[in-house]
């Protein structure tokens, strides 16, 4: 009753006046936001601003205390089947892969769409191996993470997360920890995957990937949406200091 | 950097290479090392060849002349040094074997709890573990026995649980269960969200404990029933039980959202019973129940049912095993399924259900089968023959005769005692408990560390990954964090392992008969100490080195799994 | 290069362990005879030299508030000092830690041994080095119970727990005291004798075993010894008795005739509250003077015609080791008897005549 409020027809993400705090202090401060389907949305702004916070209440790593969350339609609240099903549509790739170590790459990627969607090994692997020609390395299917490249690992981080057949991905700096010619072979990925209409909401410093691959973008301040809007308003004509600032800075 | 440095020097070239003096080094030193040993040798010999005490092992075959605390039948003080020997080995593999187990079991809990969210249970395993880790192990031991052990009741006052008597256990009670799980089950269902299901269900949990309440005050209570008793009830105190229960209704509504269903449920659940004990709705009937102690605890030991044994056990094992096998044939089926077809089955359950109907069906067929109709029993120093029954009733039956006649294949027995010691029963040695409990609290102090330490060695990254797939809480712990925690925690397990099996030895202050009390025994009765001294060395090293190589062979296992 | 700097330091410890080796091979004892007369270096030292322990009460017993030592070993070696010296506070008490063979005693560091624990027996005297005096105590292994627990005979110890010492001969002892008796038992065997009092009074066992005269010092030590029963009758035997180093005739000899000394006085009556009547007046000849307190007396206390000139001694040395100490009688019932705190009978510690085992060898 509360959700039909504020659900708009078509957006997959709502986010309505979320707050939250650690201890004493304010991370994120009213944030509201909708994200359309096949959007790409890139979140920017200064260190320590609250961008993976945020993108972390959206699948529940963090716990927002205030306003609503509203994921393709379920709410994100203290009932643990609602997180589950949020989580299961829900990619997330990390700054620092988070990839398994005791697990070959194969494993990695048929982990959760065997033990969470209960498919069979055989189509968990076919879809591993196509993925994993997707993202250009199916000949590092049997070896272990700690056996790639950065660039390999990220682009293995973001094949798992793509084998749940998510409805929407998020991003948190997924090139900040990789060597300067590693982060072409990632962003690639990246653009294609947005080509191919995926849901993505990305938090990076990459600002060509974003003015390139952007359908909007957010720009972070002390927990506030300071301004935001498309990739051309926002290089070229934003309008808050603090915007003007932060992108003379970068650029 | 200038010539002088590539001037020959006048020690000749060979003795300044490295390897050469390596080489030199090592036969020297393994020289050195077998001289000394030899030397020590021949001046011990020497010394007890002097005393008539050359060392040797005949001595093993001596009569050993000293009794062994609750020793096992095939010891008497008749029996040779070397048969005590080998008592003292079991009673060590005894406490060793259940220490090792015990101490992991309780160090894995206390190591979980010491990463806990909770405050309260964080610290106080800390404190456990901070307090245990830094006290000796003598120390501990010495209070586990003097203080604890010696301070039980003697044995005609033991403790005995449950306390001996008649038990009335409400008809009723059956019911609450089955409610409470109805409604349990029931509100899964209804997608009424979590706040009023607690509410729900904690309302009926109240309701109920205060009907109980409402019944003990009854029949127990004559100065409290004026609250709630059946028809005595003032109008003044029922004044007080509205308005409590009004406040506790209303005062629900000021406690923080997350607690308030349960709160308010269960004000409304309490002021219901109230009312239904009041107007005597619910009926006062139980069932009586004979209840005989089942555990003593006294100053001369412990003691709990025993299961036996009969001859028709074997038969019987032969359906449980039947059981198993179909058990591991369906695992292993429903395994392939389950990758096949990726649908989930519980095959665990599955597992333990055949074993379980396999057990069942088992112990009616082999119960079923005809006993003889009469058997022999000794009658006033004569074999007579009659029924089972009849015996039994005319106590004539010894303990061979139930297990040789005794239709079930198991027989479960309490504990009997006579004066002064237990005719039935397993029995444990107060000196047993004490040494066990020593080594695994103290062990368990130092695994749960490393147990904290192996888990908190898995980056939290792993887990935030885990979840973020939509893995569960379980999933998460077995498939990622403890198989990388693993590597970490086993080889200072191993340590620990180690440890506790050498710490065993301490048993000899504590009185329990282990390796090195009896064989401290032996050594002074046959004037032998140098060859016991051996032997205890010897059957210490064995077992660590078995230890240590179980910890490598698991340690190997997990290092390959890995990488 | 980490291994060649390493086995330089090796050897050094080597080196340095070497000498402690050989040294530690040299604490296995050897007897070494003094020369010379023991009597004349004792003399010449001005004090007699004694091992004494110090934790046993009424045998040797440092009072831990007043800092006095008294038991009837430190009395004996008082009653030897007096024979030599006549001076009962002419002694150097020195502390013994129970060590089979006593090694300070070999090495002539002590002139006598006054000490619980050790026991004649064959292997010791065989070894040689050492001798032993006449028994001062009889003891041997008794049983203690509650009072209130019904065992009084060896039948009611059926089926019961006993608490015994970890690696004493009390085991084998009590074992076939059990087994020829047909009885079964459960034996406790405790590390320390501490430990072993501790698991009794708790309960854990119904019975402990140890010396009689132990028992009856720790039965005494309890809040209330009537609740606790030490049998008086011992089941087996010990005789606790001086040591000295074996060959000095004439040292052995004052040692074991004063022993006897205090054992005959305390037979013919004559106690350090009488001796001055048993002594010869001004004028008295002999006739008159043994006539008045017989010869036996006069051979203990008297100048002329006492025997301690044969020892070496003062031939009336007897006169004054009785009057300092008392005799045998007096020395028990001080520290063991009816005068201690812990009345032990004296059973078989009475005299022959009473149906003991004490008695003295012929004064001739
Ligand atoms: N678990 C935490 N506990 C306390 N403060 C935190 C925690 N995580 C982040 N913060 C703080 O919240 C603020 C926002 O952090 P973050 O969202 O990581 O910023 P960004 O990703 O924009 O750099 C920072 O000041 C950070 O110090
Ligand atoms: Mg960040």
């Amino acid at each position: 009753m509360v959700n039909a409020n504020i659900q708009n027809e078509e957006a997959i993400i709502v986010c309505k006046n979320v707050c939250k705090w650690f201890g004493e202090f304010q991370v994120l401060r009213d944030v509201s936001v909708e994200v359309q389907p096949q959007e790409v949305v890139v979140i920017i702004g200064p260190s320590g601003s609250g961008k993976s916070t945020f993108i972390r209440c959206i699948n529940r790593l963090e716990e927002h205390q205030e306003g609503q969350i509203v994921v393709d339609g379920m709410e994100m609240g203290h009932d643990v089947s609602n997180i589950a099903a949020i989580r299961r549509e829900i990619g997330m790739v990390f700054q620092q892969f988070n990839l398994f170590p005791h697990l070959t790459v194969l494993q990695n990627i048929t982990l959760a769409p065997m033990r969470v969607r209960h498919w069979s090994r055989e189509k968990a692997e076919t879809k591993a191996m196509e993925l994993l020609n997707r993202v250009g390395i199916p000949e590092q299917a049997n070896k272990y993470p700690g056996q790639l490249s950065g660039g390999q690992q990220q682009r293995v981080a973001i094949a798992r997360a793509l084998a749940m057949e998510p409805k929407i991905m998020l991003f948190d700096e997924p090139t900040s920890a990789l060597d300067p010619e590693m982060i072409k072979e990632v962003l690639d990925v990246m653009k294609e995957l947005a080509q191919s209409g995926m849901t993505m909401l990305v938090v990076t410093h990459e600002m060509g990937f974003a003015r390139e691959v952007a359908d909007r973008v957010l720009f972070f301040d002390q927990g506030r949406i300071v301004e935001q809007g498309t990739p051309d308003y926002f290089f070229e004509s934003a309008q808050h200091p603090r915007t003007k600032l932060f992108l003379s800075q970068i650029l | 950097m200038s010539a002088t440095q590539h001037q020959p020097s006048s020690i000749p070239s060979f003795l300044r290479d490295v390897r050469f003096l390596q080489v030199i080094g090592q036969i020297v030193f393994a020289i050195l090392v077998v001289f000394v040993v030899s030397r020590i040798m021949t001046d011990v010999f020497a010394a007890l060849q002097k005393n008539n005490l050359t060392p040797n092992l005949a001595f093993l075959q001596n009569r050993a002349g000293f009794d062994i605390s609750n020793s096992p039948s095939w010891y008497t003080s008749n029996s040779s040094y070397g048969t005590a020997f080998q008592v003292g080995l079991v009673n060590t593999l005894r406490v060793v074997s259940v220490g090792l187990v015990l101490s992991t079991l309780l160090g894995i809990l206390i190591g979980v709890f010491l990463l806990s969210r909770n405050w309260l249970v964080r610290t106080i395993s800390r404190v456990y573990v901070e307090l245990l880790r830094n006290t000796p192990l003598l120390l501990q031991l010495f209070v586990w026995y003097f203080i604890v052990m010696l301070s039980l009741p003697i044995f005609r006052e033991a403790y005995t649980f449950p306390p001996e008597g008649v038990a009335h256990i409400p008809i009723r009670i059956a019911f609450y269960g089955i409610l409470i799980l109805v409604i349990w089950w029931r509100t899964r269902r209804w997608e009424i969200g979590s706040f009023r299901r607690n509410a729900i269900i904690s309302g009926v949990a109240a309701m109920l404990v205060m009907i109980e309440i409402g019944f003990w005050l009854y029949n127990n209570q004559p100065s409290w029933q004026s609250v709630y008793a059946n028809g005595d009830m003032t109008s003044s105190s029922f004044l007080l039980y509205a308005v409590i229960s009004a406040v506790l209704i209303v005062g629900a509504w000021f406690v923080p959202i997350q607690w308030r269903g349960l709160t308010l449920g269960s004000s409304i659940g309490q002021a219901i019973g109230g009312l239904l004990v009041y107007f005597g709705i619910i009926p006062n009937s139980a069932f009586r129940i004979e209840i005989y102690p089942a555990f003593y605890a006294s100053i001369r030991g412990f003691a709990f049912p025993e299961l036996l044994t009969t001859a028709r056990f074997a038969e019987w094992m032969a359906f449980v095993g039947l059981g198993i096998v179909l058990a591991i044939a369906q695992w292993v089926y429903f395994g392939r399924i389950t990758e096949t077809t990726g649908k989930p089955i519980p095959r665990g359950w599955y597992a333990l259900l055949a074993v379980v109907i396999f057990a069942i069906v088992g112990w009616v067929v082999v119960g079923s089968e005809p006993a003889p109709v009469s058997i022999p029993v000794l009658q006033e120093d004569q074999t007579v023959y009659m029924p089972l029954e009849e015996a039994r009733a005319g106590n004539l039956l010894t303990i061979q005769d139930e297990l040789q006649y005794n239709p079930s294949p198991l027989i479960f027995r309490l504990p009997e005692r006579t004066n002064f010691k237990f005719i039935v029963g397993t029995e444990i040695q107060p000196e047993y408990m004490a040494l066990l409990l020593g080594l695994v609290v103290y062990t368990s102090a130092f695994i749960a560390e490393i147990v904290r330490a192996g888990i908190q060695a898995v980056p939290y990254g792993q887990l935030e990954a885990a979840r973020a797939m939509g893995l569960t809480n379980s999933q998460t712990l077995r498939l990622i964090i403890l198989p990388q925690a693993l590597r970490v925690i086993i080889p200072p397990l191993g340590n620990q392992y180690l440890n506790l099996s050498k710490n065993s030895s301490l048993a000899i202050a504590i009185a329990y008969a282990d390796l090195f009390l009896i064989t401290t025994t032996i050594m002074n009765q046959s004037g032998q100490s140098v060859t016991g001294m051996v032997m205890v060395m010897l059957t210490y090293l064995i077992i660590s080195l078995i230890i240590a190589a179980g910890s490598n062979w698991i340690n190997r296992r997990f290092q390959l799994v890995t990488r | 290069m980490l291994k060649l700097k390493r086995t330089p330091f090796l050897l050094i410890l080597l080196v340095l362990i070497w000498p402690s080796l050989t040294f530690a091979q040299q604490l296995i004892p050897t007897p070494t005879p003094v020369p010379g007369s023991m009597l004349d270096t004792v003399l010449t030292r001005g004090q007699l030299i004694c091992g004494i322990n110090q934790e046993i009460f009424g045998f040797g017993f440092l009072n831990p508030n007043t800092g006095s030592i008294s038991g009837i070993n430190i009395d004996f070696c008082r009653a030897v000092a007096t024979a030599i010296f006549g001076d009962a506070t002419a002694i150097d008490l020195r502390l013994q830690t129970v060590d089979t063979p006593p090694t300070a005693l070999l090495s002539g560091q002590l002139d006598v041994l006054f000490i619980q624990h050790t026991a004649q027996n064959l292997t010791q005297d065989a070894q040689g080095g050492l001798d032993f005096g006449p028994p001062i105590f009889y003891d041997g292994q008794s049983i203690m119970v509650r009072t209130d627990s019904g065992i009084e005979a060896w039948e009611d110890l059926d089926e019961q727990t006993i608490c015994a010492l970890t690696g004493s001969d009390d085991l084998s002892n009590l074992d076939s005291a059990m087994s020829q008796r047909g009885l079964n038992y459960d034996l406790l065997s405790l590390d320390t004798p501490a430990a072993m009092q501790e698991a009794f009074l708790a309960g854990r066992c119904n019975a402990q075993t140890l010396s009689r005269s132990l028992l009856e010092i720790r039965r005494h030590s309890t809040d209330d010894p009537s609740s606790y029963v030490v049998w008086s009758e011992p089941f087996t035997r010990v005789a606790i008795a001086p040591v000295y180093r074996y060959g000095d005739q004439q040292w052995s000899s004052i040692v074991d005739w004063t022993i006897w000394g205090l054992i005959y006085a305390e037979e013919l009556g004559v106690s350090s509250e009488n001796i001055d009547e048993f002594l010869r007046l001004e004028d008295e000849t002999d006739e008159i003077y043994t006539t008045r307190v017989g010869l036996p007396i006069a051979r203990l206390v008297d100048p002329f015609l006492g025997l301690g000139g044969q020892l070496g001694l003062a031939n009336d040395f007897m006169a004054e080791v009785i009057r300092q100490n008392g005799n045998y009688g007096e020395i028990y019932d001080r520290s063991l008897g009816a005068a201690s705190t812990l009345p032990i009978e004296r059973s078989l510690n009475a005299l022959w005549s009473d149906g003991g085992l004490i008695f003295s060898p012929l004064w001739r």
